[in-house]
């Protein structure tokens, strides 16, 4: 997936001015400050806003955790998924493993802030996706089920495009081969280091240990 | 030996408690709309005592035994049944034409610009001009049920109005995301949203189709109409009558209301049903 030299203003404020970044397949977490222009650019990403200038190629099928649930609070977790196109057995499935399975027949608008997380990362992932795009998936959940969210994420996301928005390095340290440092608008890259570099510079400090090397 | 202290209650005796603790919430609000009706029904017959001359004002023991006259003859009922035809048809046109024309102006902005400012005139204008004009325009039956559309299509119009302007944003960009197909959108996301909004536009439409459409029949005098019978109540000062008819027209509005929110709650839950599916 490649953002080429996407440009997006809104009025008079430029949040991208020919950001270019080239993703491939793996997890980026893109990192920096509140509203430097992360979310547009996942938004974009996601087709949901059409740049002013460039383009976003590659990105194939996309499914996407939004920074807020958006989960239909009248309906199920259960039910958001299926009716997201899921089938029933494969949604049951899935919110057993992001530890959901008892609270699966209630209305999402009834579960806490942590539970609906969940839930809206089993909807993103029971779609099929060339590109997993997650934006702040872990916000409010406990450190219990977000080990476990981890290990899903990565089977999951095997092979393909994940890029993840965090502002928590446990995340990073967990889930990237690459970390990307945003700074902006209008949005520029100021680091794009691979990972391992992420412990050297003592930037995962207190996220545990490093990873071993994969090479 | 088993001791019950409300702490020990079971989940089967905590369900049982509950539903009786509904129904007995449901007949204490039944109870209380009697006793109103039965405290309106005593100032009613203190009015008629005070007054002391039928013709002026009838006792409500008296209406009673008239409607109840009425209702033996089988044309009471067809002239019900013809008046009930030409309302009910107005409201139902008006639900269509009033969400048609909300649902244009918000996907369509100057469908919108355009309806809105016929919408207040609509609403500002006397309902007897409109008739005066219709018995101009069209023939006797018509003019009802153009009066009925023509009064309840603005509170249609607004109401849904109002319900697609409460839609979610977020949720709506998300069915997109997740290419959710229209009819299940529908189904999970639009008419639970618009159904407090529709079910409001019915409760208070089908009193105002009542009002304008029978007002619309006395002015008109179609041949088989209640106003017709307000009508010649009033030319033979046979007030009892003009009581009587008033009471079928409340009555029947009530009833067809009921009708209409049952109609609605479970087209509702079959929805919900058919969504489980």
């Amino acid at each position: 997936m490649r953002f080429r030299a996407v440009e997006k203003r809104y009025g008079e404020r430029t949040v991208a001015d020919g950001f270019t970044l080239d993703v491939g397949a793996g997890t980026v977490c893109l990192f920096g400050p509140s509203g430097c222009g992360k979310t547009t650019l996942l938004r974009i990403a996601a087709g949901l806003e059409r740049p002013d200038g460039g383009a976003v190629e590659g990105a194939g099928r996309v499914s996407m955790v939004f920074q807020e649930d958006r989960l239909v609070p009248h309906l199920s977790s259960l039910d958001n998924i299926v009716l997201c196109g899921a089938d029933k057995k494969a949604a049951l499935d899935m919110l057993d493993r992001v530890g959901l399975a008892a609270d699966a027949g209630r209305p999402a608008g009834e579960l806490s802030g942590g539970m609906r997380r969940r839930a809206a990362l089993a909807r993103a992932l029971c779609r099929g996706f060339d590109t997993l795009l997650l934006d702040e998936p872990f916000s409010g959940v406990d450190e219990q089920n977000r080990e476990s969210l981890y290990g899903l994420i990565r089977s999951a996301g095997r092979g393909k495009t994940v890029l993840l928005v965090s502002h928590d390095r446990r995340d990073a340290a967990a889930l990237a081969e690459r970390i990307v440092f945003l700074q902006g608008p209008p949005l520029y890259i100021a680091r794009d280091v691979p990972r391992r570099a992420g412990w050297e510079d003592g930037l995962f400090d207190g996220a545990g240990d490093a990873p071993e090397d994969e090479g | 030996m088993m001791i019950s202290t409300p702490n020990s209650q079971t989940d089967g005796e905590k369900t049982s408690g509950s539903i009786s603790a509904i129904k007995g919430k449901k007949w204490g609000s039944a109870a209380a709309a009697a006793g109103a009706v039965l405290f309106w029904l005593a100032v009613w017959q203190l009015c008629s005592l005070a007054v002391g001359r039928e013709l002026l004002v009838p006792s409500p023991l008296t209406v009673a035994l008239r409607l109840l006259e009425l209702s033996k003859d089988g044309s009471f009922w067809l002239t019900c049944a013809a008046s009930v035809g030409r309302i009910v048809g107005g409201f139902a046109l008006a639900a269509l034409l009033g969400a048609l024309l909300a649902a244009a102006g918000h996907v369509f902005y100057p469908a919108a610009a355009l309806t809105e400012p016929l919408m207040t005139a609509v609403r500002a204008t006397p309902v007897a001009s409109f008739i005066i004009l219709a018995l101009l325009w069209l023939p006797r039956g018509g003019v009802s049920v153009f009066i009925a559309v023509l009064i309840v299509t603005p509170i249609f119009y607004s109401n849904i109005k109002a319900g697609l302007l409460s839609f979610d944003r977020d949720i709506l960009e998300m069915a997109e995301l997740y290419e959710i197909p229209f009819i299940k959108r529908l189904g999970a996301i639009y008419l639970p949203r618009m159904l407090p909004h529709f079910t409001a536009a019915c409760s208070n439409g089908v009193g105002f189709a009542w009002k304008a459409g029978i007002s619309a029949e006395v002015l008109g005098n179609p041949h088989v109409s209640i106003g017709r019978m307000l009508y010649e109540s009033k030319i033979y000062l046979e007030t009892v009558d003009l009581f009587a008819w008033t009471a079928a027209v409340v009555l029947m509005s009530l009833v067809i209301e009921k009708l209409v929110l049952r109609l609605i709650r479970s087209a509702a839950e079959n929805s919900a049903a058919e969504e489980k599916r």
